[in-house]
């Protein structure tokens, strides 16, 4: 199951009111610049990536594979002029990770860069089940 | 001659444990699921003493003793038995077989079990040390296993 949309739900109704909201567009890049860019205090959230490792390995050639997924979010907003309730925001884009029912490994990682006048939050989900 | 490889399909590191004197019947015994590792121990006691004419010390053996540890990933049917059926090791399981103390026969097959002439080694002894584990980290539950070794070790190859 994708655990995008599952994120994506949970976000829509976190972000419902505010000052930052959520779009169901992938993070493209529109021009030069990409939309998170183009359309700042709106969150943008990329596809899936999975990767499938070995969690246990076994003498008889048979293991556990567990299945490691990450889901990037960005969101760009005004570093002159943020917003009055972004770090609250930001708490709800972080505490979506509460959504995804049936991992044993669930966190989110939060990255922050400013270019020019420009403050990105980059968010990455990582899920772990067996 | 040559390093032993258990990477192969056919020759992989094997545990069989059986009933005591059941000769490792298909009916009679289990071969341990989800081995992550095998450790068998054959140690050899020793006397040591000195000489007024060396000036080193000497050494004697004594008895050995003998021990077979593993750990694995559990299985439920394993670890807890089928519950049902006329062999101890497969209706109570692991954790039966510990905590009744029932002596079992083990075999240990250095290059799996179906490869004429390939070798193993066995003996007769208890299950102990059994400490089933898990945590948010790794949600599987995995112990140890000790076989205390009752007697000697025996060489052995597949016929």
């Amino acid at each position: 199951m994708a655990y995008r949309s599952t994120l994506l739900t949970r976000l829509q109704t976190d972000l419902a009111t505010g000052n930052i909201s959520v779009s169901t567009e992938l993070p493209y890049t529109s021009g030069s610049d990409s939309l998170n860019i183009k359309n700042m205090k709106t969150l943008y959230l990329d596809q899936d990536n999975e990767t499938t490792t070995q969690n246990q390995q076994f003498l008889d050639n048979g293991s556990v594979d567990q299945k490691e997924t990450t889901i990037q979010a960005f969101v760009s907003v005004d570093a002159k002029n943020p917003p009055a309730d972004l770090d609250t925001r930001i708490a709800s884009i972080q505490s979506a990770k509460s959504s995804v029912a049936n991992v044993f490994v669930r966190e989110c990682e939060t990255t922050t860069e400013i270019e020019s006048d420009i403050l990105t939050y980059t968010f990455e989900y990582r899920f772990v089940t067996i | 001659m040559g390093v032993i490889n258990v990477s192969g399909s056919t020759v992989e590191a094997t545990v069989v444990i059986s009933d005591k004197g059941t000769s490792y019947a298909g009916a009679s015994s289990l071969t341990l699921l989800n081995l992550n590792d095998i450790s068998l121990t054959n140690t050899q006691g020793t006397f040591r003493f000195q000489t007024l004419d060396s000036q080193s010390e000497s050494v004697v053996t004594t008895v050995a003793t003998n021990s077979v540890a593993l750990n694995l990933v559990i299985d439920e049917a394993q670890f807890f038995g089928t519950g049902a059926g006329s062999s101890p090791v497969i209706e109570k399981g692991l954790f039966g077989t510990s905590n009744n103390k029932t002596e079992i026969d083990f075999r240990i097959y250095f290059e799996g079990t179906s490869v004429t002439g390939n070798k193993y080694i066995d003996g007769t002894g208890f299950i102990t040390g059994l400490t089933p584990s898990v945590n948010p980290g790794s949600p599987l539950w995995v112990t140890p296993v000790t076989i205390e070794v009752n007697g000697e070790l025996t060489e052995g190859a597949n016929s």
